[in-house]
């Protein structure tokens, strides 16, 4: 019985359409909050790719740094080497001052063991960018040619990780150049296959 | 039968309590729109502004060496510098290359600005030999 008096008071009220402009307004006002709350979320979403974009794009030069700061400490040890080498074989030269062909040898290998020996000091940072040398194990000149593998990492404030890569060619130099002083380094040293990630 | 309360002019009363709660209820929502406008604008300006700064950037490592007829030296702050105005372009932009420390070395720097106000930093270096 009362549910039946129940249903038909509320059947009156609806037909009655009293308080509809309220429940419309109600709708309205759902549909405007619901409208403008997607409508944030989509832009605030668009906002952060392009700032993760911008950040990316920082990121890739910064880690690109970090190659070409390695390609100046080869550039510096190379310098070095021949230096070291020169000096060596201009010692043996007082020694045996007949015997160029030893001399040429003597340089040679010099150059190549300070390379090999000092490179990976030499190029690797801890600081960012992060530079290291992923060939360490397989560091040998193959006729007259050092192959060095280089990864550059660089990691910014948001933790976006930009790594970059090349390998950096060291020619051993012609001695003939060097005691005539006619070498110019950079052609000693080529960077090949930049790589990024 | 008797009725519980007069309805005339109900209408009128419902139509202008709606007016009230709807004037109320706006100025918040609208306030959603209003800022998803404005960061509309940011986002737009944001990418604009790393485009042209790459622009710039791609420029200086494509050179064999350095243009100082591009980038004057400036001997105050020892560096090569080039300032584009705001006129030819959505920013203005100022570039600076330091030669770092006398070797091939340069630190480069890119500050994009509108309305005095920073907008985008891009920082990178190149080897001139």
């Amino acid at each position: 019985m009362l549910i039946n008096e129940g249903m038909i008071l509320v059947k009156k009220y609806v037909k009655s359409k009293c308080g509809s402009t309220l429940i419309l307004l109600v709708i309205t006002i759902a549909i405007t909050a619901v409208l403008g709350a997607s409508l944030l979320i989509v832009t605030m979403m668009n906002f952060k790719i392009k700032k993760a974009n911008t950040e990316i794009r920082q990121s890739f030069y910064m880690s690109e740094s970090g190659l070409n700061i390695a390609y100046i400490d080869a550039y510096k040890l190379v310098s070095d080497s021949i230096y070291d080498s020169m000096e060596k074989a201009q010692d043996y030269l007082q020694l045996y001052p007949s015997n160029d062909e030893e001399a040429k040898n003597i340089f040679i290998n010099n150059y190549k063991l300070f390379i090999t020996g000092q490179i990976n000091n030499r190029i690797t940072k801890t600081s960012n960018p992060f530079v290291k040398i992923t060939n360490v194990g397989t560091l040998l000149f193959i006729i007259d040619e050092l192959t060095v593998c280089i990864h550059s990492k660089y990691i910014n404030e948001s933790n976006i990780v930009k790594t970059t890569s090349v390998n950096l060619i060291i020619q051993v130099p012609d001695y003939n150049y060097i005691i005539t002083n006619l070498i110019d380094i950079s052609t000693l040293i080529s960077l090949e296959n930049w790589g990024v990630s | 039968m008797k009725k519980s309360f007069c309805t005339d002019g109900l209408t009128i009363v419902e139509i202008i309590m709606t007016l009230a709660i709807l004037g109320i209820v706006i100025c918040p929502l609208m306030s959603l729109f209003v800022f998803s406008q404005k960061i509309n604008n940011e986002s737009e300006m944001e990418y604009k502004s790393i485009l042209q700064a790459q622009k710039y950037m791609e420029e200086i490592q494509v050179m064999d060496k350095l243009d100082t007829l591009e980038y004057p030296y400036n001997s105050e702050s020892a560096d090569y510098e080039r300032i584009i105005p705001e006129s030819s372009n959505n920013f203005s932009t100022k570039i600076k290359i330091h030669p770092d420390g006398g070797n091939m070395l340069y630190s480069i720097k890119i500050v994009l600005t509108k309305d005095e106000k920073v907008i985008n930093i891009l920082e990178g270096t190149k080897i001139f030999n």
